[in-house]
């Protein structure tokens, strides 16, 4: 045997080795650097904390056309534009709304398969985390490590104003008062205590907010250099309020308390410090080369209105420009996303590609006559209050011939719409045939060619199935720039431009004809009118005549923007649901004679009524997973009536 | 001389000098079972365990040893404790219920009479009978309460889901795996476990409860596999070797429609979509189809048949060499494995014009090896060295694997003309160009022939060193051990690339015209090159010390192990566990045992990252009782239990989840801000590794010493499952949910029993033996964080309460007999369906919330879950003489799933039917009262493909796994040749099958879009030297 204790060494060798594993090593668990910081690191660093005002900026919404399938969702959702992609069943959110497929946990304007593009869409979810996410950088932003004091004042300025901005969208998609985020959630908090505010205490909340942006002397008035766009500037703060006191004042939101009179004074207010920082309409045409043409054909040959026309369209077709004296004075801000253009709205036959919103008749009979009549009584427009097929003509009007309907109108319905008649220059991707006979013959080409929407035109006619074609009889043209097309170089797309100083204008009109104070109310809807040639309002309007006409130059001024959806909501008392707006909705029903005249009459669109009229399509669900998390954590059922 | 050389060689790269032995005294002697027979296998060892002999084929052995007495151990036999003497003859005793087995539980070995825990072994010769190329292939059947499922098949390539007890968590983690003692990581157990050949293994034991799994800390909540290798005895030089020609076919094969049949489906399907009565086909059409005459205009093509083979042909060799003497022992295995492929490929095709001067068709190749040594250096140092490997040769088309390529066999119909265009003099198309259709554009035959191959050589080595240090001269029965593993795997592959034309069938053209499809053009051969590797450390200490003091016997041991492995692109893993167990028993009567795991994990914070897993087990072995000792017919009586915890730190979550995942990057929604902090996940600090507790309660009982049951009954309930915090916590608060940090507040419970119940006896030249079990699992989640969805679902809740993957579907309505609208008045009185308007003949769904809508409100529980219920085996052996025969059956029960997609929906690509299509709903069917199998055909989606009880498939089976017959030649002929025994044996796999599956289109396992099950016929030749 061997000696053992020759062998003492390797011993004591093998003891130790085997023993060395037994003493478990702690820190060979600890991670190795793999890149990721903790919250707290933000804190530490001035790039790191603007790079997290940055993050507060990521679900600000596109808006426009950005909606999914490059919708202008909205416009289609309410009675203004019948969207021509109705037949993509079951995805497009339009055709959602009009089949009425929708439910709390599945509901076409934010729902996660129709949604998301261009952050329109998955409201509830994304405005709150970047609540969340601007409630936390206000928390830290006074201790943060800031290298520049007036950064740190801004930026403070700019987290609750972006609140602010996002409390008043989740307002207009739900409509209902919401848990108001002062200070962010922690996970371990007790949800179960937590209580909704009511609607007029959000609104508080959010003018609260953006009150502390306006006393913050270095966030800019303006913003001036396109490095910088996107970013929120100190004016949205007088526009967000006038937009969300006209809200609260209205009578769905109102709880039947008269806030007309607060609504007056915070709209006044936003219009006197507005005009004070220089802002007014637009109303000079800048880019007559582009807008105002040999081939702009704006309506009649009147050499005046067509430029008015053209000035109007450019507006809408020309982004805002960064600069302390800027050409365009009425633009208070516009979306980082200019959205898609002539290939996905206006004329599909363009490029063959779709069409899109598709104007209503409602839309185009709420443009006046040149001498300021309106074409219809507004008082009731239409004798059959749902199917809209039987006008109630204005008697007072003598200008407007239901069999020749697009003489005569406002300059804005020519900037707006393309409409039987009318002529657009620019590359025709096919050769006319002899179907079309205002256009043949013609060959694919660089041409003009006349805009011919009765039923059977193959091209730009109105039909019930083909995506590029109409279904009312009109396409769009407001967003559309003239040189915009095939085989046309890169033409520079406009932002949309969500607050501008018409609106301020009109909420203010508005609240002041609710208060009595007619001559401003007035003096205001002229100043619209004014810009674009239109006659004043008679001065003796008051009551509920005024207000109508209010309400009318809301649909013309801003047609296919994102007002009408939520105005027509507003409009209606908590009880009323929108049977007489939104359940039928007509198209120009335009057949071409033998001779070569037209005949016009009207037909609803496709003879099924949409079924997105009753009640509860006052207010967006609250997703129903939300719902039932709330229930199950408070007991208190939050959700809107009837979902 | 060649050995001793050998042995030589060997000490002197150990780099050790060795003393000289003691003088040993050298006796022989023959061992024999009471009715005579000649045991074989023996082995004969020394009181401490040292293995010193083994007996052949006649019984005979011979032993060297200065020991007084030996101890005779044959597995089924109870062993002997006899003094040494000339001429020995030793008679043992068989035991049905094997209590002098051996349990390897990974680190330890204890008898199974003292065993207190619950295990299932299974040995090496029960597992070499299956004539399969995958170890996991043979597991089904053989161990009670593993639940074993082949999730994918081709020759030569299957993968199995394994699942011990069922689940014991909501994440479906497989077992952990110890080789030899040697922990594999998770990930790596698909490298060598199914390429280790059962005539290396020694024993394969699954340790089912807390008190055999604990010891394992978070690694062993999900159940743990042992594999033991055989190792070299004493003696003289055994050579065995196995050679196998096998013989390969699917299970099941697609019922196939052929082209008339095709037709008026197709039609008929038109006809239901309101499209006419011969929207496709004219009547003249089908009459053409059907007289078959003009094979180019209407032809009838079987895709499936004509490219795949019906026989798919593997060899197997492999060699076993084992022995030794005194200082070095060794066991050495070799194997290899041939396979063809399963194609008839373009090449095997003379008249094919060779657009490619390759064969794609697949072929495998393996090799795997093990060498097992043991080195006594000196008496208190001993050594082991155990490397093992596979080296893998695949060749496969480039268009992918069997299980790519299958699904397209399907899904271009009997009338279209294939595989290639024809060669016709004058005609307007090339010949021989590949076809598609306008819905497939990729070919069975393109992706078989005409893109590429590839080739893939995967080497997978595993080195295992250790020394065993026996410190007998400090305190008697304390040994040391420590050892150093390695493992890697390395894939090197080449992967040739090209592309093909494409023709269609001209619609236009009355006659057999074909126009190009697309752009795709033919390609020259493109080569690229590309590898993979993957390796893990292994350093493991162990302290053992034993102690036997008349009736008091005490064993305990105490290990750690720290295990690091890397792959490509992430951090490396890093694992750390320590364990201890201490086993007592007193006469063998009082059995108690205590084990211990403690585990560091970095998935934890560090104040949360120790799991401790303590658990206790206990044994009362009463018929060892001298009350009991001559009480009939109890032979064995034995309770057992055990409760303790193990634990899982493979949660589900992301890596290093307690931190916080916040990431700087450039870029944001405003350019001036130049950068955007993103939010990924919140950390939780407070995760901690989910501990399961386990209780089993489990008696023994044998009876004559002929029968033995066993029953177990086990409950497990995970009390802190990491879940979702997302129930008490609203959206509103801002983060997003699914970034939210998870929290320790889920629970789960698995429940269920094994019973086993085995028969045997042995005669003069006849020995039976009959083995069986049931096991049932039934797991349930009690609280995964579900939200409730509200009162007006039919089933608020869709986890809760259910069994992990519950299918949700909608309940036919067959309140009107078939569960069809077989009225359009029943469809106007009936609900109105959210996903799409229903015509006659499609199916009737229960409108469950009564609210006039069929939607997702109305769904229902229509499966179990994803495991079977019950599991079953019965295996048997019968010897008479020169003959034997072996059996195992398997099966699965209260096992059923949802089937959707192509063959089961009619209506993908150009419609792909299945025998049951043929009696699909039609008016003329239904007005004939003839059955009804699937709801009315239709060309597009329709209302029926939707998840339904329609659709759900009891995958209950019982299937003859493996039958063995085998045939010894007399011994006196052999030996003459130089064997000690050659046996033949015919054996086959999967041979037979019953189910209840809707039809014979696919098995339990199968579908249109996977491979079926293979059926294997084998003949082979065993032989020992």
């Amino acid at each position: 045997m061997i000696n053992i204790m020759r062998y003492k060494s390797l011993y004591i060798l093998l003891i130790i080795i085997s023993c060395g594993t037994f003493s478990s090593c702690s820190s060979c668990l600890d991670q190795a650097p793999d890149g990721k910081i903790s919250l707290d690191d933000v804190w530490k660093d001035n790039d790191k904390v603007s790079a997290y005002l940055n993050t507060c900026y990521e679900y600000m919404s596109g808006k426009g056309n950005n909606y999914w399938f490059f919708e202008r969702g909205p416009a289609c959702w309410c009675d203004e534009a019948w969207d021509a992609d109705d037949l993509d069943v079951g995805n497009a959110a339009s055709e959602r709304y009009y089949s009425g497929n929708a439910s709390a946990s599945d509901f076409p304007a934010w729902s996660s398969t129709t949604a998301q593009s261009a952050n329109d869409g998955l409201y509830w979810n994304n405005y709150f985390t970047s609540i969340h996410d601007c409630a936390y950088f206000i928390q830290h932003i006074d201790k943060a490590t800031v290298t520049n004091e007036s950064d740190r004042s801004r930026w403070r300025a700019e987290a609750h104003l972006l609140r602010a901005y996002y409390y008043e969208e989740l307002l207009r998609w739900f409509g209902c008062g919401l848990p108001l985020i002062k200070t962010p959630y922690n996970y371990s908090d007790d949800f179960s205590k937590v209580k909704r505010a009511s609607y007029y205490e959000t609104v508080k909340f959010i003018i609260a907010d953006c009150d502390t942006a306006l006393s913050c002397n270095d966030l800019p008035w303006r913003i001036t250099t396109s490095a910088e766009a996107g970013r929120l500037p100190k004016s949205l703060a007088c526009a967000i309020k006038s937009r969300v006191m006209l809200f609260a004042a209205s009578p769905l939101y109102s709880d039947s308390v008269d806030r007309w009179t607060e609504a007056y004074n915070v709209t006044k207010a936003t219009l006197d410090t507005l005009r004070a920082q220089g802002y007014q309409l637009y109303n000079t045409l800048t880019d007559a080369s582009t807008f105002f043409n040999n081939h702009s054909y704006f309506g009649p040959d009147n050499y005046s209105l067509a430029k008015v026309s053209a000035m109007y369209n450019e507006y809408f077709c020309t982004p805002a420009d960064y600069s302390s004296t800027p050409r365009d004075k009425e633009t208070i801000f516009q979306t980082r996303w200019t959205g898609q253009s002539y290939n996905v709205e206006g004329i599909g036959a363009l490029n063959g590609y779709k069409t899109g919103a598709c104007p209503s008749q409602e839309l185009v009979d709420c443009f006046n006559t040149t001498d300021g009549q309106s074409v219809l009584n507004l008082a009731e427009p239409y004798s059959d209050a749902e199917t809209h097929l039987s006008p109630n003509y204005n008697t007072n009007n003598t200008l407007y011939n239901s069999q020749d309907p697009y003489k005569n109108r406002d300059p804005r319905f020519y900037a707006d719409i393309y409409y039987n008649g009318s002529k657009r220059y620019g590359y025709w991707p096919f050769a006319e045939t002899s179907s079309s006979p205002e256009n043949y013959p013609a060959s694919a080409s660089f041409r003009t060619r006349y805009i011919m929407t009765y039923i059977g035109e193959p091209r730009t006619g109105t039909s019930a199935t083909g995506r590029t074609m109409t279904r009312t009889g009109y396409f769009i043209r407001k967003f559309l720039n003239p040189t915009e097309g095939k085989n046309v170089s890169y033409v520079s797309l406009a932002n949309y431009k969500e607050f501008r100083l018409a609106e301020m204008i009109l909420n203010f009109a508005e609240a002041a004809a609710h208060t009595g104070h007619n001559a401003e109310a007035i003096q205001s809807v002229n100043e619209i009118r004014e810009r674009v040639s239109m006659p004043d309002l008679p001065s003796t309007l008051t009551g509920d005549d005024l207000l109508n006409r209010i309400y009318n130059e809301r649909r013309v001024e801003f047609a296919l923007e994102e007002q009408r959806y939520f105005d027509v909501r507003r409009l209606h008392k908590p009880d009323e649901d929108l049977s007489t707006t939104d359940k039928w909705v007509t198209a120009a029903n335009i057949t071409r004679n033998s001779n070569g005249t037209y005949t016009y009459s009207r037909k609803s669109v496709n003879g099924n009524e949409r079924l997105c009229w009753a009640n509860k399509w006052l207010k967006s669900p609250i997703p129903l997973v939300e719902i039932n998390r709330i229930i199950a954590i408070t007991g208190d059922n939050w959700q809107n009536t009837g979902w | 001389m060649i050995k001793k050389k050998y042995i030589y060689v060997l000490i002197l790269l150990l780099g050790f000098t060795f003393p000289v032995l003691a003088q040993d005294i050298s006796i022989s002697g023959r061992v024999m079972d009471p009715n005579g027979n000649p045991l074989a296998g023996v082995v004969i060892s020394t009181i401490d365990g040292t293995k010193r002999g083994i007996s052949d084929i006649d019984g005979n052995f011979t032993v060297s040893t200065n020991n007084e007495s030996v101890i005779f151990s044959l597995l089924g036999y109870k062993s002997v404790k006899e003094k040494l003497k000339d001429e020995m003859k030793v008679v043992l005793n068989s035991d049905i219920s094997k209590m002098d087995e051996d349990i390897d539980l990974g680190y330890s070995s204890m008898k199974k009479e003292d065993f207190s825990g619950a295990a299932a072994i299974v040995y090496s010769d029960q597992l070499s009978k299956a004539p399969v190329p995958n170890l996991t292939q043979t597991f089904a059947g053989n161990f009670p309460g593993l639940i074993s499922q082949e999730t994918y098949s081709e020759v030569a390539r299957t993968n199995y889901s394994l699942h011990v007890r069922g689940l014991s968590d909501m994440h479906s983690n497989g077992p952990l795996y110890v080789i030899d003692g040697v922990v594999c990581c998770p990930g790596t157990s698909t490298y060598n476990i199914p390429y280790i050949s059962p005539e290396e293994i020694k024993s394969i034991t699954v340790l089912k409860d807390a008190a055999s799994e604990a010891i394992y800390g978070t690694e062993g909540a999900s159940g743990v596999i042992v594999i033991t290798t055989k190792r070299g005895i004493t003696g003289k030089m055994k050579v065995s070797c196995s050679i196998d020609e096998s013989l390969q076919q699917v299970t099941t094969k697609p019922t196939f429609i052929n082209s008339a049949e095709y037709a008026t489906l197709r039609n008929e399907a038109a006809y239901n979509d309101g499209l006419g009565a011969n929207y496709y086909f004219s009547d003249a059409d089908i009459e053409n189809y059907k007289t078959g005459k003009d094979k180019y205009l209407y032809p009838n093509t079987n895709w499936r048949a004509m490219l795949m083979k019906n026989i798919v042909q593997m060899q197997r060799v492999g060699v076993n060499i084992s022995g030794g003497n005194d200082i070095i022992k060794y066991f050495s295995n070799v194997n290899t494995m041939h396979c063809d492929g399963p194609y008839k490929t373009s090449s095997s095709d003379e008249t094919e014009s060779s657009n490619n001067k390759y064969n794609s068709n697949n072929e495998w190749w393996w090799f795997n090896f093990r060498t097992n040594l043991d080195l006594k250096i000196a008496s208190f140092l001993g050594a082991y060295l155990n490397l093992a490997g596979n080296i893998k040769k695949e060749h496969t088309p480039g268009g992918g694997y069997l299980s790519d390529i299958y699904p397209h066999m399907f899904t271009m119909p009997s009338t279209v003309y294939g595989p290639v265009t024809p060669n016709i003099a004058n005609a307007d198309y090339p010949a021989n160009e590949v076809i598609v259709t306008q819905k497939e554009n990729d070919s069975p035959y393109g992706l078989i022939n005409r893109t590429g191959y590839d080739n893939n050589t995967v080497t997978n080595i595993n080195a295992d060193f250790g020394l065993n240090v026996y410190l007998d001269f400090i305190l008697k029965g304390l040994s040391l051990s420590g050892d150093v593993s390695y493992m890697s795997n390395t894939v090197n592959s080449l992967n040739t690339e090209n592309n093909y034309r494409r023709y269609q069938r001209d619609a236009t053209a009355s006659g057999l015209e074909f126009v190009r499809k697309g752009t795709d053009d033919d390609t020259n051969l493109t080569y690229s090159r590309s590898s993979r590797e993957y390796y893990d450390l292994y350093y493991r200490g162990k302290m053992n010390y034993m102690l036997n003091s008349g009736d008091h016997h005490f064993d305990a041991t105490a290990y750690s192990f720290y295990l690091r492995y890397e792959e490509a692109a992430s951090l490396p893993y890093t694992h750390i566990t320590s364990g201890a167990d201490i086993a007592y028993d007193y006469a063998h009567r009082y059995a108690l045992r205590l084990d211990w795991g403690y585990s560091g994990s970095e998935q934890y914070a560090r104040k949360n990252r120790w799991t401790s897993t303590p658990a206790a087990s206990a044994a009362w072995i009463i018929s060892n009782e001298s009350f009991m000792k001559n009480v009939l017919p109890i032979s064995l009586a034995k309770l057992r239990v055990s409760y303790g915890w193990t634990a899982n730190q493979n949660n589900g979550l992301d890596r290093y989840s307690y931190e916080d995942n916040v990431t700087v990057s450039g870029g944001g929604p405003i350019g001036s801000l130049q950068y955007i902090v993103s939010e990924n996940s919140i950390g939780n600090p407070n995760l901690k590794a989910e501990k399961t507790k386990k209780i089993n309660f489990g008696f023994d009982l044998g009876l004559f010493n002929l029968i033995n049951i066993s029953a177990d009954v086990f409950k497990e309930k995970l009390n802190n499952a990491v879940i979702s915090a997302s129930t008490s916590v609203p959206s509103y608060q801002g983060i997003d949910l699914s970034n939210y940090p998870s929290t320790n507040a889920g629970s789960f419970e698995n429940k269920g029993y094994e019973v086993e119940l085995s028969v045997g006896k042995s005669f003069k030249d006849f020995e039976f033996n009959l083995g069986s079990y049931v096991a049932y699992n039934k797991n349930k989640i009690i609280n995964d964080g579900e939200v409730n969805r509200g009162s007006d679902y039919a089933y608020p809740y869709h986890d809760k309460g259910f069994s992990y993957g519950q299918t949700f579907g909608y309940i036919v309505d067959k309140s009107n007999g078939n569960g069809f609208y077989n009225f359009q008045s029943e469809i106007s009185n009936g609900p109105t369906y959210s996903f799409g308007t229903p015509r006659v003949g499609d199916l009737k769904y229960k409108d469950l919330n009564h609210d006039g809508v069929i939607d997702q409100k109305d769904v229902a529980p229509i499966t179990h879950g994803s495991l079977p219920n019950y599991t079953y085996g019965i295996n048997g052996y019968v010897k008479y003489k020169s003959f034997d025969l072996s059996f195992l059956f398997q099966g699965v029960g209260r096992w059923n799933s949802i089937f959707t997609g192509m063959g089961v929906w009619d209506n993908s690509y150009d419609g792909i039917y299945g025998s049951l299509h043929r009696n699909a709903w039609t008016e003329e069917r239904w007005n004939n009262g003839e059955k009804i199998t699937s709801p009315a055909l239709s060309t597009g989606t329709s209302t029926n493909d939707q998840y339904s009880d329609y659709y759900v498939y009891d995958r209950s089976y019982l299937r003859l796994k493996t039958l063995e017959v085998g045939y010894t030649l007399p011994l006196k002929l052999t030996k003459h040749w130089g064997f000690e025994k050659l046996r033949f044996v015919l054996s086959g796999q999967n041979l037979l099958t019953w189910d209840h599956m809707k039809s014979n289109d696919f098995g339990p396992e199968g579908s249109y879009q996977s491979v079926p099950v293979y059926r294997v016929y084998n003949i082979g030749i065993r032989a020992n030297f």
